[in-house]
């Protein structure tokens, strides 16, 4: 029978164990967080912060997580809140130009301060569904896991996104 | 009629990922090294708030401070007051040229990485000259330029009491001189009253005109909401030397004037041009050849230095609007002593299968159209054409050309209709790449048949080319 102390010693060995695989899964699936940081942020120093910010409240929030194969989904939903935080408190809503101005620049211009005006002028939940699934080729069903809503409610955002988008664009 | 949302979003998507490529792993490791040693520091502070009692609150506390000395943690610390991670941004006091724009000042507005580079890389020149009218400041900081194009960064202060935007960016040279907005980064679109909001303007300019010196930076700056102006768009003309020479001494002008061939195309490359701002290739389609080319496939340009030891990849931007012009980032080589230049194909078709006849009224192909399906929208005077691309899969979302029409059609009466409102989308049917284009007809009658020529479409000839420039 364990005594106390080696109880003790087993349950904190099972802990940094348990660390250490959180924190090799963060490793694992940095460079595509990072990726979709940058999506919505455009600048190499703020989407680094924003990874930063999106590990230590995973971190935190750790134990919230019961379904280790859900790591993924539930990591990139911290981080875009981290992000849709980010933007709101740096003011970063870029509006689009209104209809019936001169459009001709922007015919020809294809960069993405067009893209980021409409996609600015979307519901968050729409702006994460197309950047989920353009920017970062997910499929339906891993864009509601990310999002933790039913399939058939995503497949919905993005058609509407999609309409959104073309009056926009 | 390239306003293929789809389209802009791949593209957009493509050149993301890239940027986001561009970031170091030791960049990464800091981040989520830093976020979970705070992590630790946060959920010990939470313990110590929410525990028992005070032994507890300052067992916790002395555990938060002992923390940085942990694992994960990181040695540089990450208390308040200490430096947060930052992208590798070299000491913008580095140059000590007062002349040159300073990174640090660039932190959090919202660029490509080329720009983010051409920055810290002291290209941009500045120029700080404030012009202020109905209670907006506008300052031009700064200007890079070559001969093919301007990054002009501005900052917009609004005094105003209501929200306002920057509608409009450019830069005059004076009449006849090419100067075209291309886009504008930035990271506040809104102008809130009472801040100040950083953008830089890309301005495309052409190698055919000289540019003065004296030139005119504009901006309009309309007052309210995003779809809802609240007045008269204010011009704001900031007068301004451009740094014309600035770069001139660092650009090299390869002349290649030789041929690519790809299944019997003849593609004549002319020159590249490698500048501190981009490298640009130039090339021409040979007059004999037999078939239309619509696209150069995964273009790459590889540099290597004299030791061969340094190899660079410039990232491909994209082609010049109407122009024969391959657009890469700027290498981080200078001087290459050797540039080889390839492709993964063409796209291309027999010039009749870029002519379409069809009945505008009914959808009826009457030539060609070969695979396209036409739908009718009489109510909007709408047409819609669909296509299947081929397999749903990476590559054809990356490099397949959009299916385009030219801008004009002509009816059975020989009169000229101009297209509007073109609208591409892409999606996925049963592992299949589907597209449609839908283009209003305008208000005119049109007499049927009419006949349609089509810009592009993907139609890959997958022949690997190579060619060496230098």
């Amino acid at each position: 029978m364990d005594t106390p102390l080696e109880v003790k010693q087993g349950s904190a060995r099972a802990a940094e164990e348990n660390e250490e695989k959180f924190i090799g899964k963060i490793a694992e699936h940095r460079r595509k967080l990072y990726g979709i940081a940058f999506s919505y942020l455009h600048n190499e120093a703020d989407a680094l912060e924003v990874l930063q910010e999106a590990s230590c409240k995973a971190w935190v929030k750790r134990r919230s997580l019961k379904d280790g194969a859900a790591f993924l989904p539930w990591m990139i939903r911290i981080l875009i809140n981290c992000c849709m935080d980010e933007l709101r408190r740096r003011k970063r809503v870029s509006p689009s130009e209104r209809a019936g101005e001169d459009r001709t620049a922007e015919m020809i211009s294809s960069h993405r301060i067009d893209l980021d005006r409409a996609l600015a002028q979307m519901q968050p939940k729409y702006r994460h569904v197309i950047i989920l699934k353009y920017y970062h080729d997910m499929t339906l069903t891993e864009v509601a896991r990310v999002l933790n809503k039913p399939e058939g409610t995503v497949k919905t955002w993005l058609h509407k996104a999609l309409k959104q988008m073309r009056e926009l664009l | 009629m390239t306003n293929h949302e789809e389209e802009k979003l791949r593209r957009d998507a493509e050149r993301a990922a890239r940027d986001s490529e561009k970031v170091g792993s030791m960049e990464l490791n800091e981040a989520t090294r830093r976020g979970i040693g705070q992590g630790k520091k946060r959920a010990a502070r939470r313990r110590a708030v929410y525990g028992t009692g005070a032994v507890t609150a300052a067992a916790a506390a002395m555990i938060a401070l002992s923390s940085s000395l942990m694992p994960g943690s990181g040695a540089t610390g990450d208390e308040p007051g200490q430096p947060r991670v930052t992208a590798g941004v070299p000491n913008g006091g580095q140059e000590a040229d007062a002349q040159k724009e300073n990174p640090k000042d660039y932190r959090g507005v919202g660029m490509d990485a080329n720009v983010s580079r051409i920055i810290e890389r002291g290209h941009m020149s500045s120029i700080d000259r404030t012009v202020s009218k109905d209670g907006y400041t506008l300052t031009l900081r700064g200007e890079a330029m070559d001969d093919r194009k301007m990054f002009v960064a501005l900052s917009v202060k609004n005094d105003t009491d209501q929200i306002a935007r920057v509608s409009r960016t450019e830069v005059d040279f004076g009449e006849g001189v090419h100067s075209q907005w291309k886009s504008r980064m930035g990271t506040e679109g809104e102008l809130i009253p009472g801040s100040t909001a950083t953008y830089i303007a890309e301005i495309e300019l052409s190698p055919e005109d000289e540019y003065p010196e004296d030139a005119i930076f504009r901006a309009g700056i309309t007052p309210g909401d995003f779809g809802r102006p609240a007045g008269q768009e204010v011009t704001i003309d900031v007068p301004f030397k451009a740094h014309t020479e600035a770069l001139k001494d660092e650009i090299e002008t390869v002349e290649v004037n030789r041929e690519l061939e790809v299944s019997g195309q003849k593609i004549e490359v002319k020159s590249v041009e490698i500048t501190p701002l981009g490298i640009y290739l130039d090339y021409a389609e040979n007059e004999a050849n037999d078939k239309r080319l619509f696209s150069l496939i995964d273009p790459k340009l590889k540099l290597t230095d004299a030791d061969g030891t340094t190899v660079a990849n410039p990232r491909f931007i994209g082609g010049t609007y109407g122009k024969d012009t391959l657009n890469f980032e700027a290498a981080d080589l200078e001087s290459p002593s050797s540039i080889d230049f390839s492709v993964a194909g063409i796209s291309a078709a027999d010039p009749e299968q870029t002519r379409l006849v069809l009945d505008t009224e009914t959808g009826k192909i009457v030539e060609g159209g070969e695979g396209l399906t036409v739908s009718v929208d009489p109510d909007e005077k709408e047409i819609t054409l669909e296509r299947t691309v081929g397999e749903y899969n990476e590559y054809n979302q990356v490099h397949a050309d959009a299916f385009m029409l030219e801008e004009t059609f002509t009816d059975a009466k020989g009169i000229e209709h101009k297209l509007s409102d073109p609208l591409g989308e892409r999606e996925n049917r049963d592992g299949k790449m589907t597209e449609s284009l839908t283009v209003g007809l305008g208000a005119g009658e049109v007499a049927q048949p009419a006949e349609f020529r089509i810009r592009s479409y993907w139609n890959p000839i997958l022949e690997a080319a190579e060619l060496k420039i230098k």
